[in-house]
C-alpha cells in the first residue's frame, strides 16, 4: 500500500480484506457522511444507527466498487439510497416515485458554485428552513452548500442528469427563499 | 464505544461479510442474459406488430382514411400494445439502473433512442417471413403460448373485404366494380365513406372495403384511385406480389 493511498486504493485493498484499510474510510469518511446525515435527516432520530448500516453495507458491497470511478461519489451514493429509504419507511415526507425532473431536457446549469444567503439568516434558522423543503430539493441543497460537492459529482450519486442537478438546485433555492422570508416576518 | 468502533467490531466478530467478486460476476452474467431475453422479446412483439399492420388487408385498410386505421387497430389484441409499453419501459429501467451512462442524459434521450432501435429492428425482422410462417402452421396447430392468436387474428382481417377494379356501374344505392376475377356488387348507405370524395364515374379505378352482412356485400368506404397498379400503396406492390405467391388470401386480389 503506498504511503498515502487514494480513497479507491483503500477501497480495493479493503475488497481484497485488508482491514486497517477499511478502518481508515471509515476514519475519512464518517464524519463528512454524519454532517450529510445531520443535514438531510435533521428532523429524525436515529441517524448514528443509520450511519452505521451504510458502513456496514458498504463493507459488505465493497467489491461491487469500481477503482476507475470515484469512491467518495459510490459511498455517498449508498447513504443517500439509505437515508431515502429510511425516509420513506417512517412516512413523514412524500417521496415522489416518477421524478419528472429526469424526463426531459432542461437549460444548462449556470454555475458550480454555492450561491451566497441573505445574511439576515443565522444557521439554525436556516437549518429549520432547509427541514421544511421536500427531499429531492433539501439533498442537492445540503450536497452542494454544505457538503461543497460539485454538480457532476451531486449527478453521480443521485444518478440524475447534471441539467437536474441545477433544476433541483435553483428550484430548491427559490422555495428555501420563500420559507426564510415567511420565518422573517 | 464510538460508532466507528462498533462497526469495525461487528466486522471483527464476522457479523458482515464481504460479497466475492464472483457473487457480482453471476449478477451481472444474470442481467445480461435477462435483458437480452427481454430484448429479443421487446423486437418479437414488435415486428408482430409490424406484421399485423401489413399483413393482408391490414395494409390495405389504412387506405381508406381514419376509420380504415381505426379498423387495423381495433383488431390488435390489447394486451399486445400493453406488453409493448411495459417492456420498452423494463428496457429503459435497465438502461438508467444498470448502466453507468444511462441516467447522464434526460430520460426522454435513451427511450426515444430504445423505441427507435426496436421499431427498426422489429420492421427488420418482420420482413423476414417469420411470422408468415407462424400464421400459416397456426391453420395446423395452435402455437404453444400464443394458441391460435395468429390465426385469430388473420380471421378477423379477412372478416373486412377489399376489393379492387373499375366501376361498372354507381347509383345511390349500389356501386358494382369489376376485377380481372370477378364482379361485385356493393350497397351503398348513409354511413359509406367515400375518403376521396363521391365524384366517380364509370371506368374509375377503386377500392371496396366491405363487409358480408346477410348475403349482401356493405360497403364501408370506397376509395378512388389514381390507377389500379397504384393500390394500395406504390411501394406496397411488390410486397403484395409476395403475399399473393404464399396464397395467403386467394380471391382479394
Amino acid at each position: 500500500m503506498p504511503e498515502n493511498p487514494t480513497d479507491e486504493q483503500l477501497a480495493v485493498a479493503a475488497g481484497a480484506g485488508n482491514r486497517e484499510a477499511y478502518e481508515e474510510l471509515i476514519r475519512r469518511f464518517y464524519e463528512k457522511l454524519m454532517r450529510y446525515a445531520r443535514k438531510f435527516l435533521a428532523r429524525y432520530e436515529d441517524r448514528e444507527d443509520l450511519l452505521q448500516e451504510v458502513f456496514l453495507k458498504v463493507y459488505r458491497h465493497i467489491n461491487s466498487f469500481d477503482p476507475k470511478y470515484k469512491f467518495s461519489s459510490w459511498i455517498y451514493r449508498i447513504a443517500h439510497n439509505e437515508f431515502i429509504n429510511f425516509i420513506k419507511k417512517r412516512g413523514r415526507e412524500p417521496i415522489e416515485f416518477v421524478d419528472f425532473d429526469v424526463f426531459f431536457p432542461h437549460a444548462r446549469a449556470q454555475t458550480d458554485q454555492a450561491a451566497e444567503f441573505d445574511g439576515k439568516l443565522d444557521l439554525e434558522n436556516l437549518n429549520d428552513c432547509l427541514n421544511k423543503l421536500p427531499p429531492k430539493y433539501r439533498e442537492v441543497l445540503v450536497l452542494n452548500y454544505f457538503e461543497n460537492l460539485s454538480y457532476q459529482e451531486i449527478s453521480e450519486i443521485l444518478r440524475v442528469p447534471v441539467s437536474t442537478v441545477g433544476v433541483r438546485i435553483k428550484r430548491g433555492k427559490e422555495k428555501l427563499k420563500i420559507i426564510c422570508r415567511e420565518k422573517l416576518t | 464505544m464510538t460508532q466507528e468502533k462498533e462497526i469495525l467490531e461487528k466486522i471483527e466478530q464476522g457479523k458482515i461479510k464481504i460479497l466475492p467478486h464472483w457473487y457480482y460476476l453471476l449478477k451481472n452474467v444474470l442481467i445480461a442474459v435477462g435483458t437480452v431475453i427481454l430484448v429479443l422479446f421487446v423486437v418479437y412483439v414488435a415486428s408482430l406488430v409490424v406484421f399485423m399492420m401489413s399483413f393482408g388487408n391490414a395494409a390495405i385498410l389504412p387506405r381508406f382514411g381514419w376509420l380504415g386505421v381505426g379498423t387495423v387497430i381495433a383488431a390488435i389484441p390489447w394486451w399486445i400494445a400493453l406488453l409493448v409499453i411495459g417492456f420498452l419501459l423494463l428496457l429503459e429501467l435497465v438502461v438508467v439502473k444498470q448502466t453507468s451512462f444511462g441516467y447522464r442524459k434526460p430520460v426522454v434521450y435513451s427511450l426515444l433512442l430504445i423505441l427507435l432501435f426496436v421499431l427498426a429492428t422489429g420492421f427488420a425482422v418482420a420482413q423476414t417471413g417469420l411470422h408468415h410462417r407462424l400464421y400459416l402452421s397456426t391453420a395446423e396447430r395452435p402455437i404453444p403460448a400464443l394458441g391460435h392468436f395468429y390465426s385469430d387474428y388473420g380471421q378477423k382481417m379477412e372478416a373486412v373485404f377489399v376489393h379492387r377494379g373499375n366501376v361498372v356501374d354507381l347509383n345511390d344505392e349500389n356501386i358494382i366494380v369489376t376485377a380481372p376475377e370477378e364482379e361485385k356488387s356493393f350497397s351503398l348507405s348513409d354511413n359509406t365513406r367515400f375518403p376521396s370524395g363521391r365524384d366517380l364515374s364509370k371506368g374509375d379505378p377503386v377500392a371496396v372495403m366491405a363487409r358480408e352482412r346477410n348475403g349482401e356485400w356493405q360497403a364501408w368506404a370506397v376509395q378512388k384511385l389514381r390507377r389500379l397498379e397504384d393500390f394500395p400503396m406504390p411501394m406496397m406492390n411488390r410486397r403484395f406480389k409476395k403475399i399473393n405467391e404464399i396464397n395467403m388470401h386467394p380471391g382479394v386480389y
